[in-house]
């Protein structure tokens, strides 16, 4: 039903994150028995892990795994015997399903994950992790950090009470990881590794601002892909090195005129997450001179603060308070839309609504208002990022297709 | 120039020829199991009707549901965009148009020229379809046809609380075992057809002038209270099912016009 | 006893209004338990909670998708109708994705002078505490400015000893129900009109009821149960469950014990002891993990004597449904029989749920 998992790269150095990827993975379980294994949600910084050497598996990410293996279906109805409803994340019912679903379950993507320690969830992004996470401390009967940080979201969010809020949580969180390994964390380590993914974060930042460029150097398909050092290598040199090379590749292509499509015809935003078990779907403009030029998911645009602080625990509380909240409030969506349509020359919006991310899902029918009445095109599409069941080729076909026949037919 | 549209839905498979201005035929058959089949058994009774042979067709565009398993047409396009430019040909003031087909509904906005501007579609469930008249039809024991006229006929409309068929068939059910009329709960039944339908159009935002296309479109009862929700007469097509295959033959000739290659048999 | 109540319940808009034209005061909506009431009501106005509608939300459903928790959709869908047009100001309290999209939504479209968005952090431990009695000062303060009035320590400490009284009067209500001297009706009545009344008159209602309650004899033979639900906006799944032949016995749920149950320590600072009470001691999955959250049950069941547990949960509620397995594995293993919903908030649903609960409480007879 589905048309193809992997979205097709245009650039080469796209494809060293599988093997990248892969190798993550193999170390993770190689390693179980010698470091402590941390199963954690995405955003926990993993600069902190890194530093005191533990072994971090990132849940979300696994999940999308799954999915993109044609797994889903499977991990989720395992899930759903375990009495999780449909309803939530379908993350979570994948591990949910990997974690109780005994022999109904499918096979584990390279060869499963490594047994946790201890769990860390953080509130930055959803509420539903919070949920997910306490469900799994249960079960499992393993220890469980909340990391917080205020939400706040209109303004208040650098003052000092946040701020000393947020140290306070992380020094508790470098006081429980201390507990659990038995190691001492070393600020200095920890300040190395800030500093390195500083400056992978920002390379990061220019890489997303080169991509402005028409034609676009770089689309979704490659996006997807490319993000997945900076979110669970944070900090380490092979990161580093990664995006450096990106970054010279997208250049490259810049300078040589060197587009994901050789006619642009028109230029896309896509709103929410993609569909993990279809990311080909992001490639499927190109054949009609369409190009999605940028995602707003994992958008990132605001440089690094420089440190400020010897201790670096005070640094990460200033850029763990300064983040935007994941999708932000929506006149804060709304504007950095706004933004992104006008400085991507972007022609048209999809929104991808997908029910079991309650957090994007919720958003998005006020966002698609917003866009209505700027007058920014766009194009509704439903479905899970995750579970493919709920994937309908025809009706998506159809929606994606009238919607490129008015991008094709437009006034210029 | 002659062109021809074909639109392939999941119920009825439809086919416009298009001679210059004029529609010179137009056919529409059930749609049975065979896709691919259908696609030529419509275009061969068109053909018929219009007295013509393939040979004087210069394109053909597919559209709907089955339209890639349509092997002799030039190109496909999707309904959405085929709805919008037919009904803004049949009605030059045309601004937002309700299809309302056997198995899905939609709601488009298009621009003074026929051109796609917004839609909205339903097709996750039966409310608003023909699927979900035709059920109602046999639970009331009613021809298809007969429910409009009846449910004019209505003294005083019976509230209906599920949109969803499943549901609505049961509560039918007991409505008339408790003796309501037909008129009535018929009445009551195009009203919560209504309510769903406005909710879909306000989706898109209505503006006039509005259009009623598919098979539903010849149901009076649904049509006077859709018109009273939105708050607007609806602009009827005399043939409501075929205005996705005349949009379609009408961008076969603009095809032709921009200097696209002629049909090959 | 309680024709009086309900009719303030049903009738609380123009109730509101009422209050506003003879006091001139000020009314203040408040969306979920997290909101300490006693701030509002330290600053002369009156805080009156959200509640959903049981009708469709045409204009709410513009700006959420459908098939995700109703109630803050039709919160929304009743303020951009108009009905809200009364209130000076809004509430609302950082809950779950939902509740923060609907902030924002409120925002965009409708006009409304004061919209106050609470912090509430993740943590309920003492930083947590800490964190949130910060953010409770901040919220003091601009209650201030809306209202006009300076709120002193000590009229903050009187507005606690206001509201503690009533949900003793409340806990007392709770455990008269045990025995059938209140039906399970009359206590939700007395809930909901609590949320949405004067708090002192509220507790001269209450005592009289309570008197009222005292005089009579034990009451009901029906089925014992539970009720364990998300989010209950008015009296209506109680009234179905007792023509049922059911008898809701304990419960646990935003709007029953969950408001009540515990109180604001009057010894302690103030400030402190609301974040104390409404961040840490509110039994609700959105803060608890499923430990304690379990506990909490089991405690309200205390004396009871429950025969079986409804579990009613808002469509698509995060919080509910992950600890959902884990509620019921807990009710199962005492041997209670669990009937679960998944909640939608329309008319309709009444009708199907009854069958259910019928064949639950049948079952159950045995």
């Amino acid at each position: 039903m589905v048309t193809s998992t992997s979205a097709k790269k245009h650039l080469a150095t796209t494809l060293e994150v599988p093997a990248l990827r892969k190798k993550y993975y193999a170390e993770s379980l190689q390693q179980a028995g010698g470091r402590k294994v941390a199963w954690c949600s995405n955003g926990i910084p993993s600069e902190i892990l890194e530093a005191m050497d533990i072994n971090a598996v990132y849940l979300e990410n696994y999940a999308t795994v799954c999915a993109a293996k044609r797994l889903s279906s499977g991990f989720c109805r395992a899930g759903e015997r375990a009495g999780f409803s449909q309803d939530v994340c379908g993350y979570a019912r994948i591990l949910m399903g990997h974690l109780l679903g005994g022999e109904e379950a499918p096979q584990a993507p390279y060869g499963g994950v490594a047994k946790p320690d201890f769990l860390i969830v953080n509130s930055y992004s959803c509420d539903s992790r919070m949920g997910w996470f306490g469900t799994m401390s249960r079960t499992l009967d393993l220890p469980l950090y909340v990391l917080d940080a205020p939400y706040q979201p209109q303004g208040g969010c650098m003052d000092d009470v946040n701020v000393a809020y947020t140290e306070s949580q992380l020094e508790d969180f470098a006081a429980f990881l201390e507990e659990q390994t038995g190691m001492k964390l070393d600020r200095d380590k920890l300040r190395e590794k800030l500093d390195l993914s500083r400056r992978s974060h920002d390379i990061q930042v220019e890489i997303f601002e080169m991509r402005k460029a028409v034609p676009s150097p770089m689309g979704a398909g490659d996006a997807y892909t490319i993000v997945w050092p900076g979110m669970y290598m944070a900090g380490t040199k092979e990161c580093d090195e990664f995006y450096q090379r990106l970054r010279a590749e997208v250049s490259e292509r810049i300078e040589k005129k060197v587009g994901v499509v050789p006619e642009e015809k028109f230029r896309l935003l896509w709103s929410g997450l993609p569909f993990w078990y279809n990311m080909a779907l992001l490639n499927y403009f190109e054949e009609f001179g369409g190009v999605v030029a940028i995602e707003n998911a994992y958008f990132r645009y605001q440089r690094s603060l420089p440190s400020q602080h010897d201790d670096p625990i005070k640094d990460m509380a200033i850029s763990s308070t300064m983040r935007r909240p994941y999708a932000g409030d929506i006149e804060q969506r709304a504007e950095l839309t706004r933004d992104i349509v006008r400085d991507y020359h972007v022609d048209g919006v999809v929104l991808a609504f997908n029910p079991s991310c309650r957090l994007m899902y919720v958003l998005q029918p006020e966002l698609k208002n917003v866009l209505d009445r700027d007058g920014i095109p766009n194009v509704s599409i439903e479905c899970d990022m995750a579970d493919e069941r709920t994937y309908s080729e025809g009706q998506i076909k159809t929606r994606l297709d009238a919607f490129i026949e008015r991008m094709l037919s437009r006034r210029k | 120039m002659i062109t021809v549209g074909v639109d392939i839905g999941s119920a009825t498979s439809k086919a416009v020829l298009l001679s210059g201005d004029e529609v010179a035929g137009h056919s529409l058959i059930a749609t049975g199991a065979e896709s691919a089949n259908s696609a030529r058994r419509v275009m061969d009774e068109v053909l018929q009707r219009s007295r013509l042979s393939p040979n004087d067709i210069a394109y053909i565009v597919a559209t709907g549901y089955g339209r890639v398993i349509v092997p002799f047409a030039q190109e496909t396009i999707t309904e959405l965009t085929c709805h919008a430019r037919g009904a803004n040909w049949l009605f030059p003031s045309a601004r937002t148009i309700l299809d309302m087909g056997g198995q899905d509904c939609k709601a488009i906005r298009c621009d003074e020229e026929g051109r796609l501007e917004n839609f909205a579609m339903n097709d996750k469930c039966a409310a608003g379809t023909g699927r979900f008249l035709e059920l109602m039809a046999r639970v009331l024991g009613l021809s298809l046809g007969e429910l409009g006229e009846l449910s004019l006929e209505a003294t005083s409309e019976v509230m209906i609380n599920s949109t969803c068929a499943v549901f609505a068939k049961s509560e039918v059910t007991s409505l008339i075992r408790e003796g309501k009329a037909r008129a009535d709960v018929l009445a009551g039944l195009h009203s919560a057809i209504a309510a769903r339908v406005y909710n879909l159009l306000r989706g898109v935002g209505v503006e006039p002038d509005l259009v009623i296309t598919g098979g539903i479109g010849k149901n009076v009862g649904v049509v006077r209270k859709i018109e009273e929700r939105v708050g607007l007469k609806a602009l009827l097509p005399e043939e409501p099912q075929i205005v996705g295959a005349l949009g379609a033959a009408l961008i076969a000739q603009e095809r032709i016009a921009s200097g696209k290659e002629e049909a090959k048999w | 006893m309680i024709d009086n109540l309900r009719r303030l319940r049903r009738e609380r808009h123009q109730e509101a209004r009422a209050w506003k034209e003879r006091t001139g005061g000020k009314v203040v909506g408040v969306f979920c338990c997290d909101v300490p009431e006693e701030l509002i009501y330290a600053a002369g106005m009156l805080p009156v909670r959200l509640l959903g509608a049981h009708e469709e939300a045409t204009e709410g459903n513009l700006h959420f998708p459908t098939n995700v928790c109703p109630y803050p959709t039709s919160c929304l869908d009743q303020a951009l109708k108009g009905r809200y047009d009364y209130l000076d100001g809004v509430i609302v309290p950082n809950v779950c994705d939902m509740v923060r999209a609907m902030y924002g939504a409120w925002k965009l479209n409708v006009g409304i002078p004061y919209l106050y968005f609470l912090e509430v952090p993740q943590r309920i431990g003492p930083r947590g505490v800490e964190f949130f009695a910060e953010m409770l000062g901040r919220f003091r303060s601009s209650l201030e400015e809306l209202s006009g009035n300076t709120m002193s320590d000590a009229s903050l400490r009187q507005a606690i000893d206001v509201y503690n009284r009533n949900r003793e009067l409340l806990r007392q209500a709770y455990d008269l129900r045990k025995t059938g001297l209140i039906s399970g009706v009359e206590l939700q009545e007395m809930v909901l009109s609590s949320m949405l009344m004067p708090k002192e008159a509220h507790n001269q209602l209450m005592s009289e009821c309570l008197e009222e309650a005292s005089q009579r004899n034990p009451a009901g033979d029906g089925v014992r149960l539970l009720v364990s639900a998300s989010m209950l906006d008015d009296t209506d799944f109680f009234q179905l469950i007792e023509e049922c032949g059911g008898q809701v016995v304990a419960d646990d749920m935003p709007t029953g014990s969950r408001y009540f149950f515990h109180s604001v320590d009057s010894e302690a600072e103030p400030l402190h002891a609301l974040a104390q009470r409404h961040l840490a001691e509110i039994p609700c999955p959105r803060k608890m993990l499923p430990g304690a959250r379990l506990q909490y049950v089991d405690e309200t069941m205390a004396d009871a004597d429950v025969q079986g547990a409804i579990i009613h949960n808002l469509k698509a509620c995060d919080c509910h449904l992950y600890e959902y397995p884990y509620l019921r594995e807990m009710l199962e293993a005492k041997g209670l029989p669990v009937l679960f919903f998944r909640g939608e908030e329309t008319e309709a649903e009444l009708e199907t749920q009854r069958d259910d609960i019928e064949a639950f409480i049948e079952m159950i007879r045995g």
